[in-house]
């Protein structure tokens, strides 16, 4: 039961060791393995999920193992294999195993090179797992890279006609974010000889230490450290300049593999920002605050009012995502508990919203060959189930009262109304703005006339509905029943911000 | 005598490490008093000859004739041109030379001094011969095998 | 008393013994074998005496150091571990010509496997030797050796070339060496590092300041050759590019370990007083950082456009140099550690790369990227280790490439020199373009042929001592690490006579 998060990690590898064994020509029982090789950690992490105690403050589940030794100047720096789970990680693990098992059906769509697909497809989710789970930077960095690597191939190999660019492009934006992490993590390595995140905790939150430090002309590299940081998470979230890789991630990956992408991946990045900016760098989170807020302001607008002007469904989705990661990073930078709620619920949220929304487009590709907004329209006679959870997958984006939307977007800004009511005030324009573009999205897909040539597309089977249907349910059961998610982060959260007071 | 120690920061360079350095020094003008030398082998290098052709000039009678001015060569008419390409053969030979040149060049001073240093060494000092006369054996035969010594 | 030639415990000196002894035999066997004979079994005997010359080497470990006249040949730790990386990286090279290099098309088969081992004695020359006339004979017994196997393919263009443009080169380069050696000679009439070592403060203290630098200088210069950093690196893609690929692997792993294990030595030995006297810091560093880090950006942007395999893999090789620079200049906390790990990783990803790189250029009859094409469908096992040891190259984990730039960066960052390790992470980053881009070659293009690639049994074995080399110590740094830190390093920069490091 401690091993639990090593379990959840690494139990993809199982379905890579059955998927090895079976020969690449047998694609339906590849995809069948590829589905239920998922399952383990699903259930294994839901099964945390309910074991959790939210009573608690701190790392649950905890275990450690000795990994190696690096012998420098005498001294033996240790470094640890350890894991466990705390509130701000569990409700990012419980939507990781729900996503991945979705969107593995999704994966369903995918026609040629099954094995290798679903191959990469576990290790992804290995990295996933493991970078939610790790308890040691070092650990961290690894499964980090793990996702990098694994979505590149998949990316690379399945995806639309521009996929090798893209998958380049990916590459590179994320490798220089991963450069500024280690550059990063290399730096506390030398001021704290230890890359164990509950060492770091202490030290960072030891006054003393911290004064030493500082007299020793360490306050430089902790905002250096600091910023590469940030770079690197803002990188992955993504944050305004740094936002093109994702935007070509969105439009020419396969599907199944953008909901992964922007449901889960994307997250990586605010699970970053909070656990190693906010959590560890408070004096200096609590400098930068002013300017974080001013990132997400402009994520916010900047991608709803492009998200307004495209023509390509898919595009319309990835700029929201952008001005959704803008709320994330409002969130964080409210610097209280409301707002950095609202950054995790926002995160839980958007994850499954967006898998909703990458499923039904790889439906509708599956049935239409076009994501263009032009091309499709009057959907909703042809197929009213799709059609009717997109309306309500595009209801809970814009943030109904209701889903999980509303929540995320109420907390993040009650937190920031607190702090900065300017900014604040001016970020609630892009809530006005999101209502606006996805309902045009919406309206142009499934309502109006049928576009020519679409009268013999058929609604979903039950294999597309089902996974759909699941989704939906989280995303109303997260807006009626908050406190699935809230509850498990509480205390966690409360004790980041009652430290950076004090 | 002079002595300098030089401890090296421990937190730099991995266990402690102390090098204790002491050594008589060289001073300033002792190191170019040994290039002096050089510079007179240098200077003598290049005045012998002027000064050998020009005490030559003055001592020798000057009666030139067709015959007397024609480029000496060994006491035969010279032919051809002054530029001459050889055989690459003759390389080879060049190479070959090299192995019994080298040879006689150990060889000889430590024959004369081989009753001297077998009385320090001891018997390893044949050995130590039999060792390189072999590796230059093995050159031999190769010379051999790669037909070398065959004129064609 | 003066030590005599028969005092002196000789049977250390075994693996160079036997390596010569080797090389000896092979070369009469050569000559009174038949010429249509298969030499093949040159290179399985040459592995073998290898070997030997590994156990003799390991066992050494473990016992107090040891030198024959006048620290001429000299063991320490320092020397044992380079040797062992030197030889098993020939080892492999010699596994890899046992199956790579034909007869038809190499007509010097047996010349091949002895000039090999006789390049390799030179390695194990300068890496354990303390006298500067030594290891320049080691020095050039490597590469003159070097010269001929870059040109053996006689009857190809490209070998000739390489050939040529590495005789030319790296005579100038020797001559640099040489030039600066002469200076470290006149300043203190030793060839000793450990007198030079004593002898250059004082010339250094006694207005000789410039000399002792111009020496070091020189030197440098020209073994900035040897070890392929730029700006001395031109003739770095030519040579691996027209070598036999076999050579090749000889030239990027053993040669480069070799030469670092010289560097070093000379180097440490001889000029570490500069730090003291702060002159280290002023000069000395920025200028070693000043080549790391041109050798870093050069390396890896020119690789951006290459091609050929072995050209890209050349500047790959030029970049490694780089990153090898770092902790020899910055004189980090894990100088000798960090060298040695990255080296031992650069060995086994590079001898993997180069392995694949050879077989596909059997495959394919060119050794153009476009050769990986598809590679993923026709042998997935192969396209699978390479695909390792790109990543390794790239310094992604859970890999030894990835450790072995975490160790050095530990050096620049220990040290407070941000902006080496700023440009080679970011030079990584870059680099992971072209790396990247035979992995799309393997995976994301199609193949021009559609029947599957054979693997033979050496190359095989190969990959699978590649691979688990290259994950192995990815993943349990700890097993090469420990071995590294329990060395005596410190011991190489030490005379035998001053007794055990101080506390």
């Amino acid at each position: 039961m401690e091993m639990l998060p090593s379990w959840i990690t690494w139990a993809p590898l199982l379905g890579v060791l059955v998927l090895l064994w079976i020969p690449r020509e047998r694609t339906a029982a590849i995809r069948w393995v590829g589905v239920l090789a998922t399952l383990p950690s699903l259930v294994l992490s839901l099964l945390l999920y309910v074991s959790f105690d939210t009573g608690k403050d701190g790392v649950q589940f905890a275990h450690s193992l000795h990994w190696f030794y690096l012998p420098v100047l005498g001294e033996k720096w240790d470094f640890q294999y350890s894991m466990g789970v705390d509130g701000l990680s569990m409700p990012l693990v419980a939507i990781t195993g729900v996503i991945v098992t979705l969107a593995a059906l999704a994966s369903l769509y995918i026609r040629q090179r099954q094995k290798g697909y679903f191959l990469l497809f576990l290790l992804l989710e290995v990295g996933m797992m493991g970078v939610f789970l790790a308890r040691n930077l070092f650990l961290f960095f690894l499964f980090f890279e793990i996702t990098l690597v694994a979505a590149f191939f998949l990316i690379g190999i399945w995806g639309y006609v521009n996929r090798e660019k893209t998958a380049i492009q990916f590459l590179l934006y994320n490798g220089l974010g991963s450069a500024c992490m280690l550059l990063a993590f290399m730096g506390l390595l030398i001021l704290f000889r230890s890359l164990e995140l509950s060492r770091l905790h202490e030290v960072m939150h030891h006054s003393g230490a911290l004064a030493q430090l500082s007299q020793s002309g360490g306050d430089t590299l902790l905002w250096g450290i600091f910023i590469a940081l940030v770079i690197a998470f803002g990188i992955k979230l993504p944050i305004f300049p740094f936002h093109t890789w994702m935007l070509r991630v969105h439009a020419e990956a396969p599907p199944a593999v953008v909901m992964i992408h922007s449901g889960v991946l994307l997250k990586m990045g605010a699970y970053g920002l909070i656990r190693f900016g906010v959590e560890l760098f408070p004096v200096q989170t609590q400098a930068a605050a002013g300017v974080l807020a001013w990132l997400g302001l402009v994520n916010i607008l900047y991608g709803a009012v492009l998200a307004f002007s495209q023509r390509d469904l898919k595009r319309v989705l990835a700029y929201s995502s952008v001005s959704h990661m803008g709320i994330i990073l409002l969130g964080i930078a409210s610097l209280n508990v409301y707002g950095l709620q609202g950054a995790v619920f926002q995160s839980v949220s958007h994850g499954f919203i967006s898998a909703l929304l990458f499923y039904f487009i790889a439906a509708l590709y599956e049935r239409t060959g076009t994501t263009q907004i032009d091309q499709l329209g009057g959907l909703a006679k042809q197929m009213p189930v799709l059609s009717g959870i997109f309306l309500a997958g595009g209801m809970a984006l814009l943030g109904l009262p209701g889903m999980s939307g509303f929540v995320s977007e109420f907390l993040a800004f009650l937190g920031l109304f607190e702090t900065r009511p300017w900014v604040a005030a001016t970020g609630t324009l892009g809530l006005i703005l999101a209502a606006v573009y996805t309902l045009r999205a919406v309206m142009q897909t499934t309502f109006g006339p049928l576009h020519a040539g679409r009268e013999r597309v058929k609604d979903s089977r039950w294999t597309e509905a089902v996974p759909m249907l699941v989704l939906l349910f989280f995303i109303v059961l997260i807006g009626v029943y908050p406190d699935v998610i809230g509850k498990p982060m509480q205390l966690t959260l409360q004790t980041i911000i009652s430290r950076m007071g004090g | 005598m002079r002595c300098t120690d030089i401890y090296i920061h421990p937190s730099l360079l991995g266990q402690g490490l102390m090098v204790r350095i002491s050594f008589d020094g060289v001073t300033g003008m002792e190191y170019w008093a040994n290039y002096s030398m050089t510079a007179i082998f240098f200077l003598l290098g290049l005045a012998l000859p002027a000064a050998a052709f020009t005490v030559g000039r003055w001592l020798r009678p000057h009666h030139p004739s067709a015959a007397k001015i024609i480029t000496y060569e060994s006491g035969v008419d010279p032919f051809g041109d002054s530029r001459v390409q050889f055989h690459v053969r003759y390389y080879l030979f060049a190479l070959l030379f090299v192995i019994f040149d080298v040879e006689t060049v150990f060889l000889y001073p430590w024959a004369v001094a081989y009753d001297t240093l077998r009385q320090d060494v001891g018997l390893f000092v044949l050995v130590e011969m039999l060792i390189f006369v072999l590796f230059l054996f093995i050159g031999l035969i190769y010379a051999w095998k790669k037909k070398v010594l065959e004129w064609k | 008393m003066e030590k005599v030639l028969l005092d002196y415990d000789w049977t250390v000196m075994a693996p160079e013994i036997i390596i010569a002894a080797a090389a000896a035999l092979l070369s009469l066997a050569d000559l009174f074998l038949r010429e249509n004979t298969d030499r093949r079994f040159f290179s399985w005997f040459s592995l073998a005496a290898v070997i030997a010359a590994i156990f003799f080497t390991v066992s050494r470990f473990g016992q107090q150091p040891y030198e024959i006249l006048g620290d001429t040949y000299r063991v320490d730790d320092f020397a044992l571990a380079f040797k062992t990386a030197v030889l098993s990286g020939v080892g492999l090279v010699f596994l890899l010509s046992a199956w790579g290099v034909r007869q038809e098309e190499i007509r010097f088969r047996g010349e091949y496997d002895y000039l090999l081992l006789a390049a390799a004695l030179g390695a194990m020359i300068m890496t354990s030797s303390a006298d500067l006339i030594t290891l320049f004979v080691g020095l050039e017994l490597l590469s003159i050796s070097s010269y001929i196997l870059a040109g053996i393919h006689r009857e190809r263009y490209a070998s000739n070339e390489a050939a040529w443009k590495y005789v030319v080169q790296g005579g100038v380069a020797s001559a640099f060496i040489l030039y600066g050696m002469s200076f470290v000679y006149g300043l203190t009439g030793s060839t000793n590092l450990y007198t030079i070592q004593q002898r250059l403060v004082e010339a250094y203290q006694t207005g000789y300041d410039a000399f002792v630098l111009l020496s070091l200088f020189l030197m440098l210069l020209g073994f900035g050759f040897k070890i392929a950093s730029a700006p001395f690196h031109m003739w770095v893609p030519d040579v691996y590019q027209g070598a036999p690929t076999p050579v090749t692997s000889f030239l990027a792993v053993v040669s480069k370990t070799a030469a670092f294990a010289l560097v070093l030595r000379i180097v440490l030995v001889g000029y570490i007083f500069l730090y003291q006297m702060q002159i280290w810091q002023q000069v000395v560093e920025p200028v070693l950082l000043v080549l790391a880090g041109l050798s870093m950006v050069i390396g890896n942007t020119a690789a951006l456009h290459q091609t050929d395999t072995k050209r890209l893999l050349a500047y790959s090789s030029v970049a490694h140099a780089g990153y090898l620079l770092v902790p020899l200049s910055t004189l980090g906390a894990v100088l000798f550690e960090s060298t040695f790990y990255y080296l031992i990783a650069y060995l086994v990803m590079t001898m993997g790369a180069f392995t694949v790189a050879a077989l596909l250029e059997r495959e394919a009859g060119h050794g153009n990227i476009s050769g990986f094409a598809g590679l993923s469908r026709r042998s997935p096992g192969t396209a699978a280790a390479m695909t390792v040891f790109l990543l390794s190259l790239a310094g992604i984990p859970v890999t030894a490439g990835f450790f072995g730039k975490f160790y050095i960066l530990m050096n620049a960052l220990s040290t407070q020199h941000f902006w080496i390790a700023g440009i080679m992470v970011g030079t990584t980053v870059i680099s992971y373009y072209y790396y990247f881009g035979i992995i799309r070659q393997m995976y994301f293009r199609p193949p021009a042929s559609k029947d599957r690639m054979r693997v033979p049994m050496v190359p095989a074995l190969l990959l699978v001592i590649g691979i688990l080399g290259t994950v192995g110590l990815g993943v349990v740094p700890e097993w090469a690490v420990h071995w590294i830190g329990d060395l005596q390093w410190m011991s190489a920069l030490t005379p035998l006579n001053a007794g055990p490091p101080g506390p």
